[in-house]
């Protein structure tokens, strides 16, 4: 006997939403693991071939007149980082095509305001802290101003913010709360703006600027915040702020830390805005 | 030519790694094989296309950026020309022996691989002539 159920509308989005953004995240794990392995095991065999060949020419009797590969390269060890990165890149990239689609495919139309709710909704806030988001998103219904739409893909763009708000929350969070309040903010707010705003090249642009009133970044952090795998968090992994990166300027956007000096605590996605004559508004 | 005027067998090693690529074309031409290297499959792909002598035997690396070692090898056989040609696959992947088990031409070397064991199974699949 069927049994009749009350549909959930507000459960189901968001249990599949925090789903991707758990495998997501789970998948650029694996995948940054997997890289690093395969790292591992291919300078092994470098490692190995290369010995084998000195042996050779010592066992033969005869030193070569060039050494019999290039010196070691910086790769060895500076490089590293730069070639992490870009397995992380590729991981990421990797990501899209198979959770999210081609770029091709992609539905390019991302509503800021409902993907930054989504985003709020899948992340479990710690205790005490407070998210607030702000923005006339509904432009349409006021006074025919143009509603905050990004040229991007929405689930794309809902893991980026997501991304930026977990580490504003993290910021405040009782975790690491030892921090100082920043001047005018209360110590557990994270609050959210969706703004209209203007490219360098005169574009036109929506961001979602997210604020907390942690300590912010130092300027070390700034410097390196978006770097694969640096973080001040113990336990962390340091890629929420590359994949957000990533994924704005895959769109053609960025992520900025305004303010830029010793404890800016502002970050801003920027995507462009969608052109008014690809917006399907009734 | 070898010695005894035999021609000496190819080796095509397709590896994105400079210093595996490199020792390997060094240890192969000093064992007697002419080694002839392609940083990923579509270069691979390139040289064979035009190459007068066919290879004897392809080394191929599974984990490529531009093409994967599988994508190369599907490829590689839609060519009549290279349709039995032996393949050894040599890769970190820790499956790598499952991928090759099954497939006709295809053996298989799990990096990190001992130098001497890998001359023994290239010396299994392109014997050189003596």
């Amino acid at each position: 006997m069927r049994r009749a159920t009350t549909p959930d509308l507000e459960e189901e989005p968001r249990s599949r939403e925090a789903r991707v953004r758990r495998l997501a995240q789970a998948f650029v794990t694996d995948e940054a693991m997997a890289a690093l392995r395969h790292d591992l095991l291919s300078h092994l065999t470098g490692i190995g071939t290369v010995t084998y060949l000195l042996r050779k020419h010592v066992d033969d009797g005869e030193l070569p007149a060039t050494e019999p590969v290039k010196p070691p390269r910086e790769r060895r060890g500076g490089d590293l980082l730069r070639m992490i990165k870009e397995q992380v890149t590729a991981a990421t990239s990797k990501l899209q095509r198979r959770m999210i689609g081609a770029p091709d495919r992609a539905v390019s139309e991302a509503p800021l305001a409902a993907c930054a709710a989504r985003a709020r909704a899948s992340l479990l806030n710690a205790e005490g802290v407070v998210v607030t988001l702000t923005g006339d998103d509904d432009g349409a219904r006021m006074g025919g101003r143009l509603p905050l739409i990004a040229a991007a893909n929405d689930v794309e763009v809902e893991i980026a913010m997501g991304c930026l708000l977990e580490n504003a929350i993290e910021a405040v969070s009782s975790e690491h709360g030892d921090c100082e309040a920043s001047p005018g903010s209360s110590k557990r707010d994270v609050r959210v703006t969706l703004e209209r705003v203007t490219s360098a090249g005169d574009e036109p642009e929506v961001a979602f600027v997210v604020e907390d009133g942690g300590a912010g970044f130092d300027e070390g952090a700034s410097a390196r915040a978006f770097d694969a795998f640096y973080t001040t968090k113990k336990g962390h992994l340091g890629l929420g702020l590359t994949v957000a990166r990533r994924i704005a300027q895959r769109w053609g956007g960025s992520v900025v830390i305004e303010g830029g000096g010793p404890g800016a605590h502002r970050v801003a996605l920027r995507l462009p805005a969608l052109p008014p004559s690809r917006r399907s508004l009734p | 030519m070898t010695a005894g005027g035999a021609p000496r067998p190819t080796i095509l090693i397709i590896e994105d790694d400079e210093t595996i690529r490199e020792t390997l074309t060094q240890i192969l031409e000093d064992e007697g094989y002419v080694a002839v290297a392609a940083a990923d499959g579509r270069l691979a792909l390139s040289y064979l296309e035009t190459c007068e002598t066919a290879p004897n035997l392809i080394m191929l690396d599974l984990m490529m950026p531009t093409m994967s070692g599988l994508e190369f090898h599907a490829e590689l056989r839609r060519d009549a020309r290279y349709g039995t040609t032996p393949v050894l696959l040599v890769s970190a992947d820790a499956t790598v022996s499952e991928k090759a088990r099954g497939i006709a031409h295809v053996a298989a070397l799990k990096k990190p691989f001992d130098v001497d064991m890998l001359l023994a199974t290239v010396g299994k699949l392109c014997p050189r002539a003596t």
